[in-house]
């Protein structure tokens, strides 16, 4: 019985050690705190007692969304009812979610302690003056940047833990981060790709946003400059008019919604001057880029409200609300 | 409106097997999509191969004995090769992350595939597959030119020569570890020129100053470049005072290792 002595006591501090790890890598998990690396515990685990390291690769195959990683907490930060919701698989309220970010790069205070969230369904402006750290909450929340506290969540997880996120997460910090040596096509492509979405998606995509004339050519900001669509925006109560001379003329027009004309293949002075010639009346004849923004907006137009935070529905023009929005996704 | 599709209700977690697949293809569909790769390539082999011709023509009308002149009919075959066709490749290798960070294509793609090490794998697998592919074409190519010009003076040297065969692979080999070196600088230094002058530094000139260095330190330095770890591998007599090349290989393969381990550390924790 002497012998037993020693083994059971070398046995608990083994487990209590186990244990310890184990808890460590759950709290680092739910990024309460910054612990070893994942494969750091792993290691330790494994040397420390086999059958805990066993169960730590086997638990982290059954469980988790990354083989052999633990996913003990999905979120223990925060309002007590959300991290009730999200260890009961629900999601949480807020579809991005600031808490207290702060960013230093050196000397320079980017952010100090930020806090928002952004609720599903809406239309959320984020607003700032050069160098009020919106592009670095931006990236931060994708995971580009490190915070130096505080959190970034997108539907309750951290952006880098989210498998495949394209899928679930659309962003665009800046459009012209392409490689101008591929086609549009090859840069969709590879991006598609990397979270396994296949051609013919890629193929329907650039359909569907009118980009497949141009699919071919290389990608890259000096091209989408020079060769970008133009049009003008035009507004006229004889607006069938307008169109039936502007088409017969060789111009391409569509609705530019909310009741303007989208003019294409024309400048602004012929269009004038065509009008004016017929005794057409045009209120507004505003030359711009079409430009991906536009799209987007074009297309999320039937099936988003937009709306302005707390603002009633009706009290803010709609175009306030866009250029909110499309800052968003600029960044700058 | 239209609700968001919650994150729960998301598509099934795909396998490990399956994510690093999407991560390869993502990084194959980058490299093969870009044009100064391929002419990178033809490049390196074009000014390889005619090298290569010249160099054998020099030797096999150079006086002296079939195998103990000043360059042995085996190391001859890939002066051309070692010298001329692994700078370019390096260079694209270094490329391959820099262009990503001078255009910005970084954050994309790290948005696409936030874990950054499987970024950083993939690249270097995609990139050192290609690299191994082309490096022991041109080896085996530059190879058979050789012999077919000195055999011509009765001074070839056949593939079933002992030795032979190895030291082609391995001749081959050197291609994907001067790639994934510069790569793996690229990924740490992120500026083009930098990288190529620190890539260039780490194949070439860190052996051309140890030839500078007083008799014995030339030897025991000098060995664990890469250069003259390339020199061991592919010669039909290894030099004395060196490393053998079965340790010369493993000095091949720590050097890209190490830069990848370095590059794994840094980009890990940069901000992009």
């Amino acid at each position: 019985m002497r012998a037993t002595a020693p083994i059971l006591l070398i046995l608990l501090l083994v487990a209590g050690f186990d244990a310890f790890c184990l808890i460590d890598l759950a709290r680092a998990q739910a990024g309460q705190v910054r612990s070893l690396p994942k494969w750091a515990w792993a290691v330790v685990i494994c040397a420390s007692n086999p059958w805990g390291g066993l169960f730590y690769l086997v638990y982290g195959r059954l469980r988790g969304p990354a083989a052999g990683r633990l996913d003990l907490a999905p979120q223990t930060t925060g309002d007590p009812a959300r991290v009730a919701a999200a260890w009961h698989g629900e999601v949480s309220p807020a579809a991005i979610e600031i808490d207290r970010l702060a960013k230093r790069f050196g000397a320079t205070t980017a952010l100090d302690g930020l806090s928002f969230a952004v609720r599903p369904g809406h239309v959320t402006g984020f607003l700032g003056p050069n160098g009020a750290g919106k592009t670095t909450t931006m990236r931060i929340a994708l995971g580009l940047v490190a915070p130096t506290s505080g959190t970034a969540l997108i539907g309750g997880r951290r952006y880098q833990d989210i498998v495949r996120p394209l899928r679930q997460v659309g962003a665009l910090l800046d459009a012209g981060e392409v490689h101008s040596g591929r086609t549009g096509r090859q840069h969709l492509l590879s991006i598609a790709r990397s979270n396994g979405i296949g051609r013919r998606r890629v193929d329907e995509v650039l359909q569907l946003t009118g980009l497949d004339a141009v699919a071919h050519r290389p990608a890259g900001g000096r091209f989408v400059d020079a060769n970008a669509r133009k049009d003008v925006l035009v507004r006229s109560p004889q607006a069938s008019d307008l169109v039936r001379l502007l088409v017969a003329q060789g111009a391409t027009v569509r609705p530019a919604g909310d009741g303007g004309l989208a003019v294409t293949g024309m400048g602004a002075p012929l269009i004038a001057d065509l009008a004016a010639g017929q005794r057409i009346a045009v209120h507004e004849l505003t030359p711009r880029h079409a430009s991906l923004e536009d799209a987007y907006l074009g297309l999320t137009s039937a099936s988003t409200d937009y709306r302005a935070g707390t603002a009633t529905p009706g009290t803010a023009p709609p175009g306030a609300d866009r250029t909110g929005a499309a800052r968003t996704g600029a960044g700058s | 409106m239209t609700a968001p599709r919650t994150l729960a209700a998301g598509p099934a977690t795909p396998s490990l097997a399956v994510r690093a697949r999407d991560v390869l293809a993502f990084e194959w569909t980058k490299l093969s999509s870009v044009r100064s790769n391929y002419w990178t390539l033809l490049t390196a082999a074009v000014v390889s191969i005619g090298i290569t011709a010249v160099v054998a023509e020099s030797v096999a009308a150079s006086p002296g004995p079939a195998t103990g002149g000043p360059i042995s009919p085996l190391t001859a075959s890939f002066l051309g090769y070692a010298e001329y066709a692994v700078l370019p490749a390096t260079i694209l290798g270094a490329l391959a992350f820099t262009s990503e960070f001078s255009t910005g294509l970084i954050r994309t793609t790290l948005v696409a595939v936030p874990r950054r090490r499987a970024v950083l794998a993939a690249k270097a697998a995609v990139t050192g597959a290609a690299a191994l592919l082309a490096g022991e074409l041109l080896a085996f190519a530059s190879f058979f030119l050789t012999q077919a010009i000195l055999s011509g003076h009765h001074r070839g040297l056949s593939l079933s020569r002992p030795g032979a065969p190895g030291a082609v692979l391995a001749a081959g080999f050197l291609m994907p570890v001067c790639v994934i070196a510069g790569l793996g600088l690229g990924a740490i230094i992120r500026h083009t020129a930098g990288a190529i002058a620190a890539a260039v530094g780490v194949v070439y000139l860190l052996a051309a100053l140890c030839l500078f260095l007083p008799s014995p330190w030339k030897a025991d330095i000098g060995r664990f470049t890469l250069a003259f770890a390339a020199y061991q591998v592919t010669a039909l007599h290894p030099q004395a005072g060196l490393f053998s090349p079965a340790v010369s290989l493993l000095i091949l393969l720590a050097w890209p290792t190490a830069i990848l381990a370095a590059a794994s550390l840094v980009l890990a924790r940069r901000d992009i």
